[in-house]
């Protein structure tokens, strides 16, 4: 069991993040861990720390992996690890810390993130804080800035005891690459345990569409949306500028989008260049959403709505007829 | 600040109301100040301009549309200004556009930061209060502006318990036709009689009064109130906007107490109806009973299909052919009343499992929504058959007969209804002897059908001591209504009325009577 | 069978408004059973057979029981309020241990546990995985069903992947789908829920100590929180032509 100090003479050291594999073939990691491994880079001194699950297949990532500032690798190698085993997971990761004893663990809160982070601090008697939008360090301490109830406050948050745990919402930080030829060590670990899950059957869903997380421009739709034929426009629009379309609450529950489109606290949070909301009047699960996005743009035909505390520009107006015309003036 | 002008195009929401009967207008006046209001009524009173006066549009009856003239919306009337206290306890005062909903959640949110004191430490007082208060009116549509409630002395099922909205009025005011302004709360004016003579900033009037009976052992809104020695107010409430433009008003809150809401579902109508009666010989005052029939369960069910999401309740259950809606007090007399009523269901076909109970707020919101579901998939079957025929309407009944009286007249509507061959749904607030039935047009040939059957009805209701219209008021739509029940003098006695006050007729010109 | 669903009460958002300076107002804001708590009880409703057993718990304070009964006139058999001065404050760790130390003592015999997908006030789903990791149980995230056929079976969703896997004695599931309005109880529930008692216990009858519970307990603090200074101004524009309007904002994204 690692071992507890308190945070200003502990001996912990180094950061380890869990670098999530989003396809295997071709293989390639899920975006938001390059992200986290550069905000790592930028704020913290010490080494880092990647850990990858999987089999031979991940060769060819090792060097993206340095490219964006891991120092060492810890390859979980094992081919029933391709498929996604919290547990084994969970135990993998909690010995490799104790084998490096990291001050600092983060991953992505992506789905896997949010279910791994969770179980890995408990079993490691760590502190957690979720979905943080903010990192930076005072001497040893990690400072974890995250929007509170409702996204009217950002709450800064240290962790009692080590390792420091976060997970952080995608999108949040740049991806940025240190050297395309950074190189680094790569060490294969075994996973002893047996924690598997029995898998009856699995369907991989393929989408041929990014996440809503990663799309620079996001065409959103609310409630204000009175007729499904909408969502077509809706999505021309979006392919003229390059961007994707998403939804408020509201309409996954009239069926017509699925959950992956859906934007605020029980969907997905987002953090696009420009956010165009149309129709959608903003409730505070929403506008905790959107909080990092760029700019955002609403229209909707009440000047009072409440997504206009978030926007940067509220047209008052009718959402279809206006998202009508640019489809066509685009 | 003056008030804007706007034009009034063809498509205007200001032409039309719930009725789905459409007008026409020249200009929208959107006063933002009782000023305005002066100055918009005094502009269109030299010039003998009609001026019809617009709330939220949730109104019935045409009241609000307009046939010719301007219309004035009070829409930025619409703060609540202060509380007060007198010896009949706590009353809030506020601007017309304020709706029902908006009042009871100030009320319920106890947000008072930026009320006045209308009398001292008011506010203060009632924030101390223990329990928590409410407006106990429910009109059903919530987002009706009380300015309209008290246009219409608006009732719903709630009035079986507190009355009416007329009950609950402490003081009006109000822009005269000439824009003289009168500001009266109960007790200060009176009728000599059947006449009035009061003062206003402009001039002395001479208003008197129609000579008929007015019909206050039913729910009723047929016609202006009249009788010997009558408050003022009662004249303004429920006048349709005939007298004046309504800047201001105190209406009395209540105090609240927990409920919790239940719908019982009985195999057919005649067993929800028994079930009913035997509530109402059991002496347990539910705080209103309302009755679905199998026909409007079917229309819940049908635009539940159509639109998953029209009201957030469960399916109604297969097996149910009609249902009674009542809300009791959660007290210590509630377990007592629920046995009672385990047995008086299951004398008729019904029982304690085969209903739905709600006592939070979101689930009780959720059992109005279900109740206002039924009118409201009506107006929607009925404009989408205005495409094909704009001259369509919908044909519901709102007759008022007392209870005694209630089951004569659930027979005479299924014989009338079914003579003329119409499709019909029964709903509404039985407690009262207030049913509402729904006639189910197809084509234009129904609606003329349905116009027949419809004063056949009205003529029968008058006959068993109850109302033609006996909350939704008369508008447009209904004048007939008059003179069936009141005869040619009673509505000669109703424009008198009105020429004493408006002698120009430029008030809601059309509303009850026509010049 | 013996399930148990863990569930929160949280402030019903959804009437959540904001004044003038859009803070929230939370004054006179009911309290509900967190919606992904109900789609918990739900499906443990739905699978429960004849003689099973539906236990619920909560920690939070003594108002946290209406929470409860709204369990109990939903189907739930038995309830316990978790409660004592002593939790407030508690961060994930915290609320995770008291409910594995609750779990432990009073019903170490238990089939499947089951918890809501996150709660509505912002929590973000890590108490599920922490109370398993705790309990040592396997975890299901993001089931949207539960099968029993050979063996019970959960059907996750992982946006990138559906699967379906088996689940053990004592496994836990999280649950993220279900009605998307809210079942009713029938009055019949209602008499039911009021004759059922809701054992409430404190600190001392789980057994832990001061500095396992509550704010001393956890493994987390809030060192400061600011206002979110978020620059945007709230430009109303007037968008009544909509040809204008989609060019202005064709101007804006270009």
């Amino acid at each position: 069991m690692l071992q507890q100090y308190d945070l200003g003479t502990s001996t912990a050291d180094g950061l380890m993040v869990w670098l999530e594999i989003s396809e295997r073939d071709p293989v390639s990691f899920e975006p938001s861990s390059m992200e986290i491994l550069s905000k790592a880079r930028e704020i913290y001194d010490g080494r880092i720390f990647g850990v990858v699950f999987g089999d031979t297949e991940l060769k060819p990532l090792y060097k993206e992996a340095f490219s964006y500032g891991a120092d060492t690798l810890y390859h979980v190698k094992d081919k029933r690890l391709i498929d996604f085993h919290p547990e084994a997971y969970c135990e993998s990761l909690r010995s490799i810390a104790e084998r490096i004893n990291p001050s600092i663990i983060l991953m992505s809160a992506t789905l896997r993130g949010r279910e791994v982070a969770p179980r890995l601090a408990a079993s490691l008697g760590a502190g957690l804080t979720a979905d943080c939008t903010e990192l930076s360090m005072d001497g040893s301490v990690l400072q974890m800035t995250r929007p509170a109830f409702g996204g009217d406050l950002m709450a800064t948050i240290t962790s009692e005891s080590m390792p420091q745990m976060a997970t952080v919402r995608p999108g949040t930080f740049p991806p940025n690459k240190i050297s395309d030829d950074a190189t680094g060590t790569v060490i294969y670990w075994q996973y002893k345990g047996d924690s598997f899950k029995t898998i009856i059957s699995s369907k991989r869903k393929y989408h041929d569409e990014k996440d809503i997380t990663e799309a620079d421009i996001l065409i959103s739709l609310g409630n204000g949306i009175k007729s499904k034929d909408t969502i077509r426009l809706a999505e021309s629009v979006a392919k003229k500028l390059g961007g994707m379309v998403s939804c408020s609450r509201a309409l996954v529950e009239k069926g017509w989008f699925p959950q992956s489109r859906q934007v605020g606290q029980s969907g997905r949070n987002v953090s696009p260049e420009i956010y165009l909301a149309f129709g959608i009047s903003g409730s505070v699960q929403h506008k905790a959403g959107i909080m990092t996005a760029r700019r955002v743009i609403a229209v909707n035909s009440d000047p009072d709505a409440p997504i206009r505390e978030i926007a940067d520009e509220l047209i008052v107006g009718d959402a279809e007829n206006i998202l009508r015309e640019l489809d066509k003036i685009l | 600040m003056a008030s804007v002008v706007r034009r009034a195009s063809s498509d205007s929401p200001y032409l039309r109301d719930e009725s789905k009967i459409t007008g026409d207008a020249d200009e929208i006046f959107v006063p933002e100040t009782e000023e305005d209001v002066v100055k918009t009524v005094e502009e269109h009173f030299s010039e003998g301009r009609p001026l019809t006066i617009s709330g939220m549009r949730t109104g019935m009856c045409g009241g609000c549309v307009p046939f010719g003239g301007d219309v004035l919306t009070t829409e930025r009337l619409n703060k609540i200004i202060g509380i007060g206290k007198d010896s009949n306890g706590y009353y809030v005062r506020l601007q017309p556009a304020v709706t029902v909903r908006e009042l009871n959640e100030v009320l319920r949110k106890r947000s008072y930061s930026n009320l006045q004191n209308i009398t001292e430490d008011a506010v203060g007082d009632l924030l101390n209060e223990g329990t928590d208060f409410f407006y106990p009116v429910d009109p059903t549509e919530l987002n009706s502006s009380l300015g309209g409630n008290i246009a219409a002395n608006s009732s719903g099922p709630r009035t079986l318990k507190y009355g009416p909205t007329r009950n609950w009025v402490r003081r009006i005011r109000a822009v005269l036709p000439d824009g003289g302004i009168i500001d009266v709360k109960r007790g200060d004016i009176k009728a000599d009689g059947r006449l009035f003579r009061f003062k206003t900033d402009k001039r002395e009037l001479e208003v008197p009064l129609p000579s008929y009976e007015y019909n206050m052992n039913v729910k009723n809104s047929t016609g202006i109130m009249a009788r010997d020695g009558m408050d003022i107010v009662d004249l303004f409430i429920g006048s349709e906007g005939m007298f004046g433009v309504l800047t201001e008003a105190d209406l009395y809150i209540s105090k609240w107490h927990p409920l919790i809401s239940n719908i019982f579902f009985f195999p057919d109508n005649g067993s929800a109806y028994s079930f009913v009666k035997d509530i109402q010989k059991s002496g347990m005052e539910p705080e209103f009973i309302e009755y679905f029939d199998s026909g409007s369960l079917d229309l819940i069910r049908a635009a539940r299909k159509r639109d998953p999401k029209m009201n957030q309740m469960p399916d109604v259950p297969e097996d149910a052919g009609s249902a009674v809606f009542m809300d009791f007090p959660i007290d210590g007399a509630l377990m007592r009343k629920y046995m009672e009523i385990g047995e008086l269901s299951e004398a008729n076909g019904g029982s304690l499992e085969n209903s739905w109970c709600g006592h939070e707020l979101r689930d009780r919101e959720r059992f109005f929504g279900f109740r206002h579901s039924v009118p409201q998939t009506i107006f929607e079957y009925v404009a989408g058959l205005k495409g094909e025929d704009p001259e369509i309407h919908k044909m519901g009944t709102d007759m008022s007969v007392p209870l005694d009286n209630l089951d004569r007249m659930m027979d005479i509507y299924s014989e009338t209804l079914e003579r003329y061959g119409l499709d019909h749904v029964t709903f509404g607030h039985i407690g009262n002897g207030h049913l509402h039935v729904e006639i189910i047009l197809k084509d234009m040939e129904d609606l003329e059908k349905a116009k027949n059957a419809y004063r056949e009805l009205a003529v029968k209701a008058i006959e068993l001591g109850g109302s033609p219209s006996a909350e939704h008021g008369i508008g447009k739509i209904k004048r007939e209504y008059i003179e069936l029940m009141y005869g040619n003098k009673g509505a000669e006695e109703i424009r008198r009325t009105k020429e004493a006050i408006d002698p120009k007729w430029i008030l809601c010109p059309g509303n009850m009577v026509e010049r | 069978m013996r399930f148990v669903v863990f569930v929160k009460q949280v402030p019903d958002t959804s009437s959540v408004g904001t004044d003038e300076n859009g803070n929230l107002m939370r004054e006179g804001v009911p309290s509900i059973l967190n919606p992904y708590c109900e789609f918990a009880l739900d499906m443990a409703c739905r699978v429960k057979g004849e003689g099973d057993i539906i236990s619920v718990v909560t920690m939070g304070p003594p108002q946290a029981e209406s929470a409860l009964f709204r369990c109990l006139e939903l189907g739930a058999d038995e309830a316990f309020l978790l409660t004592d001065r002593a939790f407030a404050g508690a961060d994930v760790y915290a609320t995770a241990k008291t409910l594995s130390a609750f779990l432990k003592k009073f019903i170490p015999d238990h089939d499947l546990l089951f918890c809501g997908r996150q709660a509505m006030d912002g929590d973000t789903a890590q108490v599920p995985a922490e109370l398993a990791s705790m309990m040592g149980c396997g975890q299901f995230y993001y089931t949207e069903d539960l099968v029993f056929s050979d063996g019970w079976k959960a059907v996750q969703n992982y946006y990138d992947e559906e699967r379906e896997c088996a689940l053990k004695k004592g496994d836990l599931i999280s649950v993220s789908k279900g009605e998307t309005d809210p079942r009713l109880p029938s009055v019949a529930d209602y008499i039911r829920a009021s004759g059922t008692e809701i054992k409430k216990l404190d600190r001392v009858d789980i057994g832990l100590g001061t500095f396992s519970v509550g704010l001393k307990g956890s493994k987390t603090r809030i060192t400061s929180s600011r206002p979110v200074s978020i620059s945007r101004r709230g430009i109303l524009t007037d968008g009544g032509d909509p040809t204008e309007a989609a060019k202005h904002i064709k101007g804006m994204v270009r």
